[in-house]
C-alpha cells in the first residue's frame, strides 16, 4: 500500500516537474510526460535517452494506441473522459503494487495539471480573440485605452497597421473547416514571425486576419505587399500542398487604431471581389481593385443590361462566325492597350492583332481611338468579368 | 473564433402585410422620422408572392463602417452594428454605401441614424419591438452560426455577397389552388 504521508508529499507539488521528482524519489523509477502530439513535455533527469528516442520516432504508434513498440515500458494514457491530454511513460515493465498505485494518484494529478493548462490557454486565447474582434470592429471608446491594453498582448497598436485577410477560395466541408484554417493559421504565422516580433493572427468565421504593423525593419512595404505576399502564399503552398487554393486581400495602412476597421473591411472587400480578377490563388491590394469598387455597387443585371448594350453586337457576330473578337478585345484591355503584349499572350502576330481590332471597331461601329468609346468598353468588359463569375 | 451573431429571419408565408413592425419601430424609436423597419412588397417581376421587412441587417462586413470618416459605426460581441450620432456629422457616406439603404438622414437632426436592434430592450432581456409586435411570428429574431454567402431571395449585387446581412428569409410556399369540381351534365344525371 502507498503511504499517506507519500501521497501527501505528492499533493505538496504543484508542478509538473515537481511531481515527477518526488514521484521518482518514492518509487526510485524515471518519468517521462509526452504531450497529446507525441512530442516531449517533461523528463525525470535520469530518463534513459534509448528509451525517450524510441518514444520519439515512433510516435505515431502511440497516437494510435498501437503499444507493441513500447513493450518495456509502462505506459499510462492521461485523459479525463473523452479528452485526452497526454502520455505518462516509466521505464518499466513490470511494477510493484505500491509504485502502481502510485503512478495511478500520479496519472491524476497530471491529468489535473495538463487540463488546467489547456483551459487557462484556451481562457487566454478566447480573452484575446475578443480583445482582437473589439480592435477590428471599431468596439471602444477611446483609442488610448485599446492602445495601452494592446501593450498587455504585446501589441504596438499606436503605431501603423493593415490588416490583410486570408480565405479557402471554395467553401470548405463543415469538418475538416477546422482543421484547415487551423494548418493555414500556423503556416502562416511561421512565416510571419520571420518579419515581426509577434504577428498577430486570428480566425474569424472561415476567415484567417492578419494585422500587421508597418515597421522599417521588417522589410514589408505597403507599396510592395503583393509581390511579397504572393511569393510568401507560394511558401505556404508549397510546405502545405494538402491545403486548398485561397486568395489574399490587403487593406491599406491607417495610422489611427480607430482605422483598422476600415482597413478589415477594405481587405475583405478585396479578397471578395479580387475574385473576379484571379478566380483563385490570388493577391489583391484593396487600392488595386480600381473601377471594380464602383461596379460593385450596381445590380448584376444592371450590369448585364450595360454589358448587352454595349458589347452585345460582338457577341452576336462572335456566335454568328465562330469568331473570338470579345475575347481579343478583353485581352487587349488587360494587357494595358499594348499590341505586342495582347499579341504574345494570344499567340499571334501583332498585325493580326491589329486587323482584328480593326475589325473589331468595324463590328462595334465604334472608333477605339476616342478615349470615351474606350473607357465605356472597358468597362463593359469589366462589368462581364462581374457577370461571368458564378455565384456560390 | 466564431463571433456571436445575431439577426432577423422573415417568414415570407406568414408576413400578411399589417405593418405591425413599422409601427412598434416607430413608436420605440419617435426621434426617428418614420422609423427604420419598412414593409416593401416583392418585386412585381418576382413570382413570389409575399412582402418584405427590411431594417438594418447588422452585417457581417458592415459597410457603413468601412465609409464613415468620424467612426461613428461600431460592431458590438453580439453583432449589433451601432450608430453613435454625437459623432456624426452628415456626410451620408453611409448613406449611400448600405446596399440595403439602412441608415437614413433625419432631416430634423443632420444626422444619419439606423436601427439598433432595440439593444436597450434586448438588454433587459426584451425582445426588439419589430419582433414583438409581429402579431403572426412572421418577424423573429435568430442566432446565426456560420455565416454563409448572402440569402439567395436578396437582390444580386456583388456588393451584397461580400457584406454577409444577418438576415435569412423562410421563402413562400406556392398558393394551392382549388378548383371548382365541374357539375354534373344533366344526361348523365338522367
Amino acid at each position: 500500500m502507498t503511504s499517506k504521508n507519500d501521497m501527501e508529499a505528492l499533493w505538496q507539488q504543484t508542478s509538473l516537474s515537481g511531481k515527477l521528482n518526488q514521484a521518482a524519489e518514492l518509487t526510485g523509477l524515471e518519468f517521462v510526460v509526452l504531450m497529446q502530439s507525441g512530442n516531449l513535455r517533461e523528463r525525470t533527469a535520469g530518463f534513459p535517452d534509448p528509451e525517450l528516442s524510441l518514444l520519439l520516432n515512433r510516435r505515431q504508434a502511440l497516437l494510435q494506441q498501437d503499444m507493441a513498440p513500447f513493450l518495456d515500458l509502462t505506459v499510462r494514457p492521461l485523459c479525463y473522459g473523452a479528452l485526452q491530454f497526454g502520455w505518462l511513460v516509466t521505464a518499466a515493465a513490470e511494477l510493484e503494487p505500491e509504485a502502481a498505485a502510485l503512478i495511478d494518484e500520479l496519472s491524476c494529478h497530471l491529468t489535473f495539471l495538463l487540463w488546467h493548462e489547456e483551459e487557462m490557454r484556451q481562457e487566454e486565447r478566447r480573452h484575446r480573440e475578443q480583445f482582437l474582434y473589439d480592435v477590428l470592429y471599431h468596439n471602444f471608446h477611446s483609442s488610448e485605452e485599446v492602445i495601452s491594453m494592446g501593450r498587455l498582448w504585446h501589441m504596438n497598436l499606436d503605431q501603423p497597421h493593415y490588416v490583410v485577410v486570408a480565405e479557402f477560395d471554395q467553401p470548405l466541408p463543415g469538418s475538416r473547416s477546422k482543421q484547415l484554417i487551423d494548418t493555414l493559421e500556423s503556416a502562416w504565422r511561421g512565416l510571419l514571425a520571420g518579419f515581426f516580433t509577434q504577428p498577430v493572427t486570428m480566425q474569424l468565421r472561415t476567415q484567417l486576419i492578419m494585422l500587421l504593423p508597418v515597421l522599417a525593419s521588417t522589410g514589408i512595404r505597403q507599396a510592395s505587399a503583393p509581390q511579397q505576399f504572393q511569393a510568401s502564399m507560394d511558401k505556404v503552398r508549397q510546405a502545405h500542398p494538402q491545403l486548398p487554393t485561397f486568395s489574399l486581400g490587403i487593406g491599406r495602412v491607417y495610422p489611427l487604431v480607430a482605422d483598422i476597421c476600415r482597413s478589415l473591411q477594405e481587405a475583405r472587400q478585396a479578397v471578395s471581389l479580387g475574385r473576379f480578377r484571379k478566380a483563385e490563388s490570388g493577391v489583391t491590394c484593396y487600392d488595386d481593385l480600381g473601377v471594380f469598387k464602383l461596379l460593385a455597387h450596381i445590380r448584376t443585371e444592371e450590369l448585364d443590361d450595360f454589358v448587352q448594350e454595349t458589347l452585345g453586337v460582338l457577341m452576336d457576330y462572335d456566335s454568328a462566325n465562330k469568331t473570338d473578337f470579345l475575347r481579343t478585345l478583353e485581352i487587349f484591355f488587360q494587357e494595358n492597350e499594348s499590341l505586342p503584349q495582347a499579341a504574345e499572350r494570344m499567340f499571334i502576330h501583332a498585325n493580326t492583332l491589329r486587323n482584328r481590332l480593326k475589325k473589331i471597331e468595324e463590328v462595334l461601329g465604334a472608333d477605339l481611338g476616342q478615349v470615351d468609346v474606350r473607357a465605356r468598353f472597358y468597362l463593359a468588359c469589366q462589368a462581364l468579368r462581374i457577370i461571368r463569375r458564378p455565384q456560390n | 473564433m466564431q463571433p456571436h451573431q445575431i439577426g432577423f429571419q422573415v417568414d415570407l408565408d406568414r408576413c400578411v402585410g399589417c405593418r405591425a413592425c413599422e409601427l412598434a419601430c416607430q413608436h420605440q424609436h419617435p426621434e426617428s422620422l418614420a422609423g427604420f423597419r419598412h414593409v416593401e412588397r416583392l418585386h412585381a417581376s418576382v413570382r413570389v408572392q409575399g412582402l418584405l421587412s427590411l431594417a438594418c441587417n447588422h452585417c457581417a462586413a458592415p459597410e457603413c463602417m468601412r465609409v464613415c470618416p468620424e467612426h461613428c459605426y461600431d460592431k458590438l460581441r453580439n453583432g449589433i452594428v451601432r450608430h453613435h450620432s454625437e459623432s456624426c456629422v452628415g456626410c451620408g457616406r453611409c448613406v449611400g454605401a448600405c446596399p440595403f439603404g439602412a441608415p437614413r438622414l433625419n432631416p430634423r437632426t443632420q444626422k444619419a441614424e439606423k436601427c439598433d436592434f432595440c439593444e436597450d430592450r434586448l438588454t433587459r432581456g426584451q425582445l426588439p419591438a419589430c419582433v414583438e409586435a409581429c402579431p403572426v411570428g412572421a418577424l423573429q429574431l435568430i442566432e446565426l452560426g456560420e455565416l454563409t454567402e448572402a440569402d439567395k431571395n436578396l437582390p444580386d449585387y456583388p456588393l451584397i455577397r461580400y457584406t454577409q446581412p444577418s438576415i435569412r428569409f423562410v421563402p413562400a410556399r406556392q398558393p394551392i389552388r382549388f378548383l371548382r369540381k365541374e357539375a354534373k351534365s344533366n344526361d348523365q344525371q338522367k
